[in-house]
């Protein structure tokens, strides 16, 4: 049982990963705007938070960042359709624990937030 | 130490960089550029095999290795090496560059990947953030030896002259009664001083009892200390214990004694010469065998001055005077410390891994610490939690760090939007100004309002807002 961020700037992609943490027993939370989704961070750090890469006004790796800034304890998982050598390199080095590529499938992203989850003993 | 076999031997301390291609002609090119444009000792490998037999005996420091190789591939040959020595710097290169594979090596601890065919200064710029990461590890492990080394009295860091004339007079006046004066700025460790005379002396069974003399009013203080019989004023139910009949047998430390109350005094200086002490209500004096320490970062002589302060109690606390040097007058202890908070505060939040850019090392060691040893410990406490990466940069290392001068050269200020960095310099400076000021005046809040052009009063506003802002006596800490 952990609390898990989801930013991503399609809402259903984000209500898809939704549906299927839920199923986990995770409370998701949803967003498709930076702004409000730094906001809770900064009000309810979560365990993990999954972030697109391709957002409205930041790019994901500087939403991470700024996580990272609020709490270092925020485990981050990127999760991009736009896969680049770059990003991955720089998403890794700020801290982020996974860097996954859309589409994933649903066990793949069960597996992936279950073992970043384990880290820190909460599966 | 091992014998290398060549490249220098045992005795050349220059990085050791191992090159690994099963092609040829890639490894010859490789050698030649990292010969002509980095200051390292180099050894190249055709096969993965060879490489990983080179791992235990050559020990590199850094590796550049292909990723599709025959037999033995990069990925086995980077988690051996990791595991062989965990602080191993691999760069991985591969023809067959695909984003799923860089985080899989990069996960598996690799420092950079890198897609061939590359660019020569591609490589070397990240050969070269390779070899600055492996020295700056270096420094690391000579710091910790340093620290294994000298656990001269708990708590206590520091190689410096001066600290070490700190050690032996504790040493030499640790088992003996006699009453010692510590001195020192705020957070210089005066507390831990006094535990470890007490900790060192035939005392040390016994619990140590401390009490901060402005912290209680007088006549609280007094019943503390000398203790009450039942009955003896309004409200003494119980018979109370004075904190001279609690440390009997052991070690009472007057922590800020330059506060206690002149009645106080009087009291104190009968207690020290009499060694008997007469509860509130009692008629009867009982004998104390209690070891009395005193700190105090105030000017007392200036206080006996005054008449704030009995000269006769001063000369009976301070048979041995005990001065602990503030931060400014041993700067070479400066990365031991910085080494050893890092260390704490990193096990302490999980955060393992975190080192100081060298520009934080510069910075660390230029800035003032008017708050000595406790200011250090608390903006790398801060710098720890705030760390976004492995390397602790000088904006991490809070506001009085960046806005030093120097900082402007690391750029560290113009990251910060301009509101903020404004801010943070305004800070700095004024602390810097103010501090400086009454440094010059010795203290003197009038003088350095004088000498400033400001009213005493506006004077006392800014040191408010901006002065020392981490003089808080009573943090514990240590050094």
């Amino acid at each position: 049982m952990a609390e898990i961020l989801v930013l991503d700037d399609v809402l259903d992609v984000g209500m898809m990963i939704r549906r299927i943490l839920s199923r986990k027993g995770h409370q998701v939370h949803v967003y498709s705007d930076e702004e409000p989704a730094l906001a809770h961070v900064r009000a309810n750090p979560p365990q993990l938070a999954i972030l697109d890469i391709k957002l409205k006004k930041m790019s994901g790796v500087e939403v991470l960042e700024e996580i990272k800034k609020i709490n270092p304890r925020v485990r981050v998982m990127i999760l991009t359709g736009y896969p680049t050598l770059e990003t991955a390199k720089l998403s890794l080095q700020l801290g982020a624990d996974e860097y996954c590529i859309k589409p994933i499938d649903i066990d793949e992203l069960e597996e992936k937030a279950g073992q970043i989850l384990a880290k820190d003993g909460q599966a | 130490m091992t014998l290398d076999f060549d490249d220098g031997g045992g005795m050349d301390d220059r990085p050791r960089l191992l090159l690994v291609d099963d092609d040829p002609d890639m490894l010859t090119m490789l050698a030649r550029l990292v010969k002509r444009k980095c200051d390292c000792l180099v050894k190249s490998s055709s096969s993965g095999e060879e490489a990983g037999e080179l791992l235990a005996r050559w020990r590199p420091e850094v590796i550049i290795t292909d990723l599709k190789m025959p037999g033995l591939d990069g990925m086995t040959l980077l988690r051996k090496a990791k595991e062989i020595n965990p602080g191993v710097s691999v760069i991985v290169m591969t023809g067959y560059g695909n984003v799923e594979l860089a985080v899989l090596t990069l996960k598996e601890g690799a420092y950079d990947f890198i897609e061939k065919p590359f660019d020569q200064e591609r490589i070397i710029h990240s050969l070269k953030r390779c070899l600055e990461r492996v020295r700056l590890l270096k420094e690391n492990q000579r710091l910790q030896q340093q620290l294994g080394a000298q656990a001269a009295f708990p708590g206590f860091h520091g190689n410096s002259g001066r600290m070490r004339e700190v050690f032996e007079l504790i040493n030499k006046v640790a088992d003996t009664d006699v009453t010692v004066l510590i001195r020192g700025e705020s957070g210089t460790g005066k507390e831990l001083a006094a535990r470890a005379l007490h900790a060192s002396s035939g005392r040390a069974a016994k619990p140590f009892v401390a009490v901060n003399c402005p912290a209680l009013p007088a006549e609280i203080l007094e019943s503390e200390l000398f203790g009450y019989v039942r009955g003896a004023f309004t409200g003494a139910a119980h018979d109370k214990k004075g904190l001279f009949l609690e440390a009997q047998g052991s070690t009472l430390l007057l922590d800020e004694i330059g506060d206690l109350p002149l009645s106080l005094q009087t009291k104190l200086l009968r207690v020290l010469q009499e060694k008997e002490i007469m509860p509130l209500g009692q008629t009867k004096s009982m004998a104390v065998d209690v070891r009395v320490l005193a700190t105090t970062n105030q000017d007392l002589e200036e206080k006996i001055r005054r008449g704030d302060f009995r000269e006769d109690l001063f000369y009976r606390l301070n048979v041995v005077p005990l001065v602990m040097p503030s931060l400014q007058e041993r700067p070479e202890d400066i990365p031991l410390l910085a080494h050893h908070f890092l260390e704490k505060y990193s096990a302490e939040y999980g955060r393992e891994g975190l080192f100081f850019s060298e520009e934080a090392r510069q910075v660390m060691l230029r800035r003032s610490w008017p708050g000595n040893v406790r200011e250090l410990q608390n903006v790398i406490k801060r710098a720890v939690l705030l760390a976004t990466s492995e390397e602790i940069s000088p904006a991490e290392l809070g506001c009085g760090g960046v806005a030093r001068e120097e900082c402007w050269g690391a750029a560290t200020l113009g990251q910060l939007p301009y509101n903020r960095a404004k801010q943070e310099l305004v800070a700095g400076f004024s602390r810097e100004y103010l501090n400086r000021a009454l440094q010059r005046s010795g203290g003197n809040v009038t003088a350095a309002a004088k000498a400033s052009g400001l009213g005493r009063q506006a004077f006392q506003r800014l040191l408010r807002r901006f002065g020392r802002a981490t003089d808080q006596s009573s943090n514990g800490h240590d050094q």
